[in-house]
């Protein structure tokens, strides 16, 4: 009994993560950087998210491409985990956005006097390509603990 | 003689005696709310004996019954195990490790014991052809950018210096485009082709040893190789 | 959706016992319901309340053997159903006072006094007792229940078991005292 309960739960994980594990094609798509999830791209490339963080301050990169893409504006939030279940809060003062006119960009931000706790970089990139057509993807890096 | 114990089975004998006179009358057809509330009660009942089943029974040793229905259950358990893992495929080469997933491939970065920490050397690319000019540039410790432009046709070049650490991953568009690993000099690399008829557009990453190095470009393999062979630091 | 497929797992040895048990005697138990209540509902409602009785205080049931709890279990429908019927009729019942006669009255009815009666006697004598004298006897000394769990299962308080306990015995040791004179040839 006690066996066909653990092979029952068991069966339930796998169909759950085989199901989780289907890709979407919307217009907004989302990427954590510690999964390896990731929906397709019409427009960017290979968009990436990275956060470093050396003695409480936080150095933020954000970086894409696109194939046919004529503007890309990014924009970065320095997220700090909250202790409650998925929430995480914008740290005040680390919000910033830059655009530009060609097909690749990269933005770099830095954040002093971070307290303890974890944080991740969320970066939005909205791509725009030469027939129009927008597209938005938002990307989170991998999570880093200040001690 | 009469004990206390006889005295005893004379009231059990008695109660079923008084008992028996209800067992042969036509049987009842309980109605459904009846039978409903029932089964809340019987689960209430289980709810409040768990505790004196654990005191009283003995663990139960589990033990597997191969019937039909096990069996059934065993195989499709382990079939969609086989498809879960199935999902992600992995490749390793020299110098990344990748998880293949159905529209992109995650690229980490292996050996990267004993590299630097912060970027000491920069990088940069002696051979940019002479119609491009600097559109940008951005740095921190970690990273160094600069991207050209040809202001005519837009076409642009980016190239970008990583430290090496193994939580950074770069998701590379497989769905659309072609991955193929190749060797620069010593050194061991990837090739993600996005070109279509209408636009070149491809990106080289590469280890150095030390560093990750990235140039992203929409000339055409061959001139972007070229490009890659000839980088060298300040 | 685990929950559901662990429902679709339990196999028969792991099927409620208390639902089995149900699903035994329920013709039973329904009958000596309407045999008071004299309504199908009433007993329907008076089977349930019964086992919900069980279900929300389990301990008794459990600890006791399966015949056993086929006569606890007639006991406590018995006077459930009773209860319903005074409610329904608005019949209050008294509580009685604690006399102490009744507790301290604990002797057993002695090994000695059944030498000269039969088997048969006894049990066509405790047949003639009260109803509710015979109850609390099969509980208390059938089923050995302690009076409070006793109490619990006729849904009286412990005064009433003590002195329906006290009448029985008396009952018995005054019939048995009566068949002794008679032996001896004395007048009744």
């Amino acid at each position: 009994m006690v066996l066909r309960k653990i092979m029952v739960i068991l069966f339930s994980t796998i169909v759950l993560c085989t199901s989780l594990m289907a890709t979407t094609s919307a217009e907004t798509m989302y990427l954590n950087a510690d999964e390896g999830i990731a929906p397709a791209y019409e427009i960017a490339s290979d968009p990436k998210s990275i956060i470093k963080i050396i003695d409480n301050c936080a150095y933020c990169t954000s970086e894409t491409r696109g194939a046919d893409a004529v503007s890309i504006n990014v924009e970065q939030t320095l997220e700090k985990y909250s202790g409650w279940f998925w929430i995480w809060n914008s740290v005040d003062g680390a919000h910033w956005i830059k655009s530009i006119n060609a097909n690749t960009i990269s933005v770099v931000n830095t954040k002093n006097g971070l307290s303890s706790g974890t944080y991740r970089l969320k970066s939005v990139f909205t791509l725009t390509n030469t027939k129009g057509k927008t597209e938005t993807i938002t990307i989170y890096s991998s999570e880093v603990k200040v001690s | 003689m009469m004990t206390e114990n006889v005295f005893k089975s004379i009231l059990e004998e008695y109660a079923e005696r008084e008992w028996a006179k209800y067992a042969d009358v036509p049987e009842h057809v309980f109605s459904r709310k009846h039978n409903r509330s029932m089964k809340r009660i019987f689960s209430l009942y289980e709810k409040n004996t768990r505790k004196f089943k654990n005191y009283y029974a003995p663990a139960p040793t589990p033990t597997i019954k191969f019937t039909r229905k096990n069996i059934m259950l065993i195989i499709l358990i382990a079939f969609l195990a086989v498809l879960a893992g199935c999902s992600a495929t992995y490749f390793i080469s020299q110098s990344f490790r990748g998880e293949v997933y159905s529209d992109n491939t995650e690229l980490f970065f292996i050996n990267t014991e004993n590299c630097p920490t912060t970027i000491e050397k920069k990088y940069y690319l002696p051979n940019i052809p002479e119609e491009y000019e600097v559109l940008d540039k951005t740095s921190s410790p970690f990273y160094e950018f600069i991207s050209y432009i040809d202001n005519k046709t837009g076409k642009t070049i980016s190239f970008s210096q990583y430290v090496k650490d193994e939580f950074t991953s770069f998701h590379l568009n497989t769905e659309k485009g072609k991955l193929v690993e190749l060797d620069k000099n010593e050194h061991n690399g990837i090739f993600l082709d996005l070109s279509s008829e209408v636009i070149n557009s491809n990106c080289f990453i590469w280890d150095n040893g030390d560093y990750i190095l990235e140039i992203g470009s929409n000339l055409s393999k061959e001139e972007l190789l070229n490009l890659a062979k000839s980088a060298e630091f300040y | 959706m685990i929950s559901a497929a662990l429902a679709v797992l339990e196999n028969e040895e792991q099927r409620n016992e208390f639902a089995e048990f149900y699903e035994r005697y329920k013709a039973r138990f329904y009958n000596i319901a309407l045999k008071i209540l004299d309504n199908p509902e009433d007993a329907e409602d008076a089977v349930q309340e019964a086992f919900l009785e069980i279900a929300n205080k389990p301990d008794t049931f459990f600890s006791l053997s399966d015949k056993k709890r086929f006569h606890y279990f007639c006991a406590v429908i018995r006077n459930v159903a009773i209860d319903m019927l005074n409610k329904n009729k608005r019949i209050q019942t008294e509580e009685l006072s604690d006399d102490v006669i009744y507790r301290n009255n604990d002797n057993p009815l002695e090994n000695a006094l059944f030498d000269n009666i039969s088997h048969n006697e006894i049990l066509l004598f405790i047949e003639h007792l009260p109803d509710l004298q015979r109850e609390v006897l099969i509980l208390v000394c059938l089923l050995e229940l302690p009076i409070s769990k006793a109490s619990e299962a006729l849904r009286v308080s412990e005064n009433v078991v003590y002195q329906r306990l006290y009448l029985a015995k008396k009952a018995i040791r005054h019939f048995i005292d009566e068949r002794n004179e008679n032996d001896d040839g004395k007048c009744i």
